[in-house]
């Protein structure tokens, strides 16, 4: 295993760059997961690493090569492909053989090693199956062993969880997750699905348009959100986020009468307060209406709206409340995020904050 | 449709007895002279039960052929049909797939312009290029030779589109798992298009040894010597002059012989072959 180093990586189809510049670091074992919304250039910039897309400008080394000329046989690496690109007419041990054969390892060699990947995948009584006899699990596995084999620098995947169910999806982000831990991997992974990045990374690079807008552990992520793009892209549902307005005392809530939510300098911006940060009152805090309520089981998710502006708020078990209801929502001063007109991240000294909307 | 009309069964399935009486009694009266003696099929009607000729006209063909027109043996001319029937084929599943990876799996300059050349040639058949093939057939001394026979039959338009429609609906992953696998392009082709494209590959040969094996125009064309006959050929050279100068029972003989292994092929590739024309292995 080794580190990759990716170095102002650009890239440009027909002179129109997609990726625009991206500089960023994965240490070795640590498993890095690139998030972001479709045409991002998150799989593009894999791809770029794999070797099966040109790297315009800027350098990628995996280890201490710069890779961006070799082909990808020569990277030493590995990828998972979201539709698994099994061989279809060739059974499991030799899908999973096929590259060292290629390679030319010798027969004990290869033996050996797609055994042990099979043990620990579980896949050894389906060794001599097709992939068209194996469910998309299995398959999912079979992919992985065929990474595993090879013992790579690396591990490239990309979005390999997409074509599966919601539960063994579920079950596959923590097997993922364990193997890699497991076998030390160095793990770039793709995925547009901001609960695999945070469940699983050790470090969430999160991509808009080609450029990079955070780079950082999912902790900080969620609590730190360097603009409002962060901030709604990580968490479900994602988080609030309220103009401010200047009022007597400080800054308020756009289209509400109080109560000062900050102080005086942040009058203009927006205020961000995580769902579930937020509770429901009576005669406290800001006034809302109801707009609707989703009963989740657990929690339940109540759409108001406070002014003219939508909020959700997340609270547990149900709740008593109807579309055209009124009602009050509160938070924890701790709670709450300032982003500045251009939507970056401003932060919030304790002096700024008001203490009348303590929960 | 599932639905329980006895009258509509009944009506449908007398459609369908009549059809099949109509395909299949031509077929029966061919058999039937096959087993005749001449002054027998020359009785007005002629008998329709087997007669007792049956080895005795297929021995005769067989080994000696007809003695009126073409006086070639018809085992030599099942021969010559067989070669043409194998090597069309054969020649333009090779040449077809390797130009379709071409296509799809290579850049090189002009390569939307060389498939619309491959793509027109399909509005051209056999017969429309017919004499300048034959010109060019006959400058290079290929007349009377299973090069001449064969050669102008294989580039195919076809069977290149048919390849290529394929190999695009190969998904392009499964390319760059084998790059990443580290296979070159014709290890990739090798191990992973060619075992993929079997069944196309062998529908593709049913209906291309059905296509050499009745190619009529051409070889009459260009066979003049008995030796090179082909079986269709042998029949047509079989008739020479008024009805009544044929030995038709000969003739059905070779009828009966000639359509044997297209038959034959079929029934024995059909599971392939329909394999091949619905299910792709993806």
């Amino acid at each position: 295993m080794a580190e990759l180093a990716f170095r102002d990586v650009r890239k440009t189809y027909a002179g129109l760059e997609v990726i625009h510049g991206v500089t960023t670091d994965v240490t070795d074992g640590e498993f890095v997961v690139i998030v972001g919304p479709s045409g991002c250039g998150k799989s593009t910039l894999l791809r770029m690493v794999a070797g099966l897309e040109q790297i315009t400008s800027g350098e990628i080394r995996i280890g201490s090569r710069v890779v961006n000329n070799l082909e990808p046989k020569d990277r030493d690496i590995a990828m998972v492909f979201q539709n698994y690109a099994l061989y279809p007419h060739m059974s499991v041990y030799e899908n999973m053989s096929y590259g060292l054969r290629i390679k030319g390892f010798s027969r004990q060699e290869i033996d050996s090693r797609v055994q042990k990947a099979a043990a620990i995948l579980e896949l050894k009584p389906f060794l001599e199956r097709r992939p068209r006899q194996l469910s998309g699990g299995q398959r999912q596995r079979v992919a992985m062993g065929r990474a595993i084999v090879r013992q790579p620098q690396a591990f490239l995947m990309d979005e390999p969880l997409s074509n599966l169910d919601a539960q063994l999806r579920a079950e596959m982000r923590l097997e993922i997750r364990a193997l890699q831990r497991k076998l030390g991997i160095t793990m770039v992974y793709v995925t547009h699905d901001q609960v695999e990045a945070m469940s699983m990374a050790d470090r969430v690079v999160l991509m808009r348009a080609g450029r990079i807008e955070q780079n950082g552990t999912p902790v900080e992520l969620y609590e730190n959100p360097a603009n409002t793009f962060v901030a709604r892209f990580i968490g479900t549902p994602p988080m609030n986020l309220l103009r401010l307005v200047a009022a007597r005392g400080g800054a308020i809530i756009a289209g509400t009468e109080g109560p000062v939510v900050l102080g005086g300098r942040f009058a203009s911006g927006q205020l961000g307060v995580r769902p579930e940060h937020m509770q429901l009152a009576f005669e406290t805090g800001v006034r809302a209406g109801v707009d609707s309520v989703e009963y989740l089981g657990g929690d339940s998710l109540v759409s108001c709206r406070v002014g003219d502006q939508p909020v959700a708020v997340r609270v547990a078990g149900s709740v008593g409340l109807a579309r055209g209801d009124a009602t009050w929502i509160r938070w924890a001063p701790g709670a709450q995020h300032y982003f500045d007109d251009a939507g970056l991240r401003t932060p919030i000294e304790a002096r700024d904050e008001p203490v009348t909307l303590i929960a | 449709m599932v639905e329980n009309r006895p009258w509509l069964t009944f009506f449908s399935h007398a459609v369908l007895i009549a059809g099949v009486l109509a395909v299949a009694f031509p077929l029966y009266v061919t058999f039937v002279a096959s087993t005749l003696t001449l002054e027998q099929i020359m009785q007005v009607p002629m008998p329709l039960i087997p007669g007792d000729q049956l080895l005795q006209n297929y021995s005769q063909v067989l080994g000696a052929g007809t003695t009126t027109g073409s006086r070639a043996p018809v085992s030599s001319m099942l021969v010559n049909s067989t070669v043409m029937a194998l090597v069309i084929p054969l020649g333009k599943i090779t040449i077809s797939v390797i130009s379709a990876f071409a296509l799809v799996y290579f850049r090189f300059p002009l390569r939307g312009f060389i498939f619309w050349m491959i793509f027109v040639t399909l509005m051209l058949p056999v017969e429309v290029r017919i004499i300048p093939t034959f010109k060019v057939i006959a400058d290079l001394g290929m007349l009377n030779t299973y090069a001449g026979l064969t050669v102008p039959l294989i580039a195919s338009a076809t069977a290149t589109f048919l390849f290529r429609q394929f190999f695009m609906t190969v998904p392009d992953e499964l390319a760059e798992a084998a790059r990443v696998d580290g296979a070159g392009p014709m290890r990739f082709f090798w191990d992973v298009l060619l075992p993929l494209s079997k069944t196309t590959m062998a529908a593709l040969f049913v209906i291309q040894f059905i296509y050499g094996w009745n190619q009529y125009l051409w070889p009459l064309l260009i066979t003049t010597d008995e030796s090179m006959y082909t079986a269709v050929i042998g029949i047509k050279r079989m008739i020479v002059g008024s009805d009544a100068a044929n030995e038709w029972n000969l003739i059905m003989a070779t009828a009966i012989l000639a359509m044997l292994p297209p038959a034959l092929v079929v029934v024995l590739m059909q599971k392939w072959f329909v394999k091949g024309l619905v299910e792709t292995e993806k």
